[in-house]
């Protein structure tokens, strides 16, 4: 049981997952557009 | 200062193996996340202070040397004196540089800012640190779950912390936008405490071992090399793929919405990947997971050249990469822990990261120079795939025991 829940534990994080692909979708465009990975790591 | 030095000695006393990993993890969060936000900047700053995309370009190079450069020597400044005083000095750097970069009027300054600052700052107050610090207050056994944990907070800080630095700009400038992310990486400071302490010599570990004895032994051992080896070709992929894949999409005519929904893809699996490969560490042979986790690179990166490229291969194919983007991270950090002990874990995890800077710099570098030569990434992708079996293949004959001193304690 201890287990299984340590396995499924990141679904707690499905609300933060919506507020980033909400934050995503409402910045899509700029962030595209800057090309922002090729400075990223 | 003696009021400092107090507090820090006092969360030094108080501190609990789950407030280690949660203030682990949220600094990783901040420091990482502002600093992939970097790139959003690029637009406006260029046309306010007058310079070209190479200029801004060389002070996120000059970020990234600097920041591969000082893991190995930051490492061993918070081996040496706990992490908390080196992510309290680090965030305190990451402030200044972030506030001078929103005052500076020329291109030096952003050499500076930008650059050198925040490139040392962020060596100070990102994974080899803060995980060496981790790594000594969680039993052995949970250990790659911990690491998981603190390497999916920096996943989390690249899926929120850039589109929520997007909005800032669109609404507030790029002025006030850096003060803002000055304020939030000043939080790193206050969540150092959480991680302070000067690191305690683990029982298990035995006789007290210097510095000098403790890199000589990792260079004599085989598997030292191997994992560095591996961590380089992690580099190499991560890079590659952050740099010139939205630049392959739109040679390939796919559209913005595309591009954009594979960027948040790889942030989104990318905190699943880290935290759920930091699990299984735990109940797996670690060298054993990364061998498949680079041979499954491999694998997908071929598949998604055989398949014909649609929105929907472009996005699975994100996604997946995206879930085996930073899993690389708690399993090689678990490693050396196991390997070699905890007590000069940052320093000896300091350098095999920067092994993996090395390969990113071959990534994003190399794939461009190769891309203007043959006018494709042919060549570039196939490298990936050869390196992924490679990186698969130096993996396997990894010894994971601890090394001779740990055992005879």
């Amino acid at each position: 049981m201890r287990r299984a829940a340590l396995w499924l534990a990141p679904l707690a994080l499905l609300p933060v997952a919506a507020l980033g692909l909400w934050l995503w979708a409402d910045q899509a465009t700029t962030i595209w557009l800057t090309g922002f990975f090729a400075a990223c790591l | 200062m003696t009021g400092v030095k107090r507090l820090f000695d006092w969360a030094s006393r108080v501190k609990r193996p789950w407030i280690v990993i949660a203030c682990a993890a949220f600094i990783v969060t901040l420091a990482m996340g502002v600093r992939q936000a970097f790139g959003l900047f690029l637009p406006p700053m260029s046309i306010e202070l007058g310079i070209d995309r190479g200029t801004f370009g060389l002070a996120i190079a000059i970020s990234n040397l600097v920041f591969g450069l000082a893991q190995p020597f930051v490492g061993a400044l918070g081996d040496k004196y706990g992490a908390g005083r080196v992510v309290g000095a680090g965030a305190l750097l990451y402030v200044l540089g972030l506030i001078g970069a929103a005052t500076i009027g020329s291109a030096f300054g952003l050499h500076l800012t930008f650059g050198l600052m925040v490139g040392l700052a962020q060596a100070a107050t990102t994974f080899v640190v803060v995980l060496g610090a981790v790594g000594r207050v969680v039993p052995a056994e949970r250990r790659s779950l911990a690491f998981g944990i603190v390497t999916a907070g920096g996943s989390l800080g690249q899926f929120l912390v850039v589109p929520f630095a997007a909005m800032l700009l669109g609404d507030v400038g790029y002025h006030m936008a850096l003060i803002v992310l000055a304020g939030l990486v000043a939080l790193c400071a206050v969540l150092a405490l959480g991680v302070a302490g000067k690191p305690a010599a683990p029982a298990e570990e035995g006789p007290r071992q210097s510095l000098k004895e403790a890199l000589r032994e990792a260079a004599g051992h085989r598997s030292y090399w191997l994992l560095n080896a591996g961590f380089f070709v992690c580099g190499f992929h991560v890079a590659f793929i952050a740099t010139h894949f939205p630049a392959y999409l739109a040679d390939k005519g796919l559209g913005l919405t595309i591009g954009a929904s594979a960027l948040a893809l790889v942030g989104l699996f990318n905190i699943f990947g880290s935290y759920l490969f930091g699990l299984s560490g735990d109940f797996w042979r670690k060298q054993y997971v990364l061998s498949g986790l680079y041979a499954a690179r491999g694998v997908v990166i071929a598949l998604f050249l055989v398949l014909p490229l649609t929105p929907l291969t472009a996005l699975v194919f994100a996604a997946t990469m995206g879930f085996l983007w930073l899993g690389t991270v708690p399993l090689t950090s678990g490693l050396v822990g196991q390997i070699f002990g905890v007590r000069y874990l940052s320093t000896l995890y300091g350098i095999v990261f920067l092994s993996h800077q090395v390969g990113s710099f071959f990534g994003a570098w190399a794939a461009g120079w190769l891309y203007d030569r043959t006018g494709t990434y042919d060549a570039a992708w196939t490298a990936s795939i050869l390196l992924a079996f490679f990186a698969a293949l130096v993996h396997l004959p990894i010894r994971d025991t601890p090394v001779a001193r740990l055992q005879s304690v």
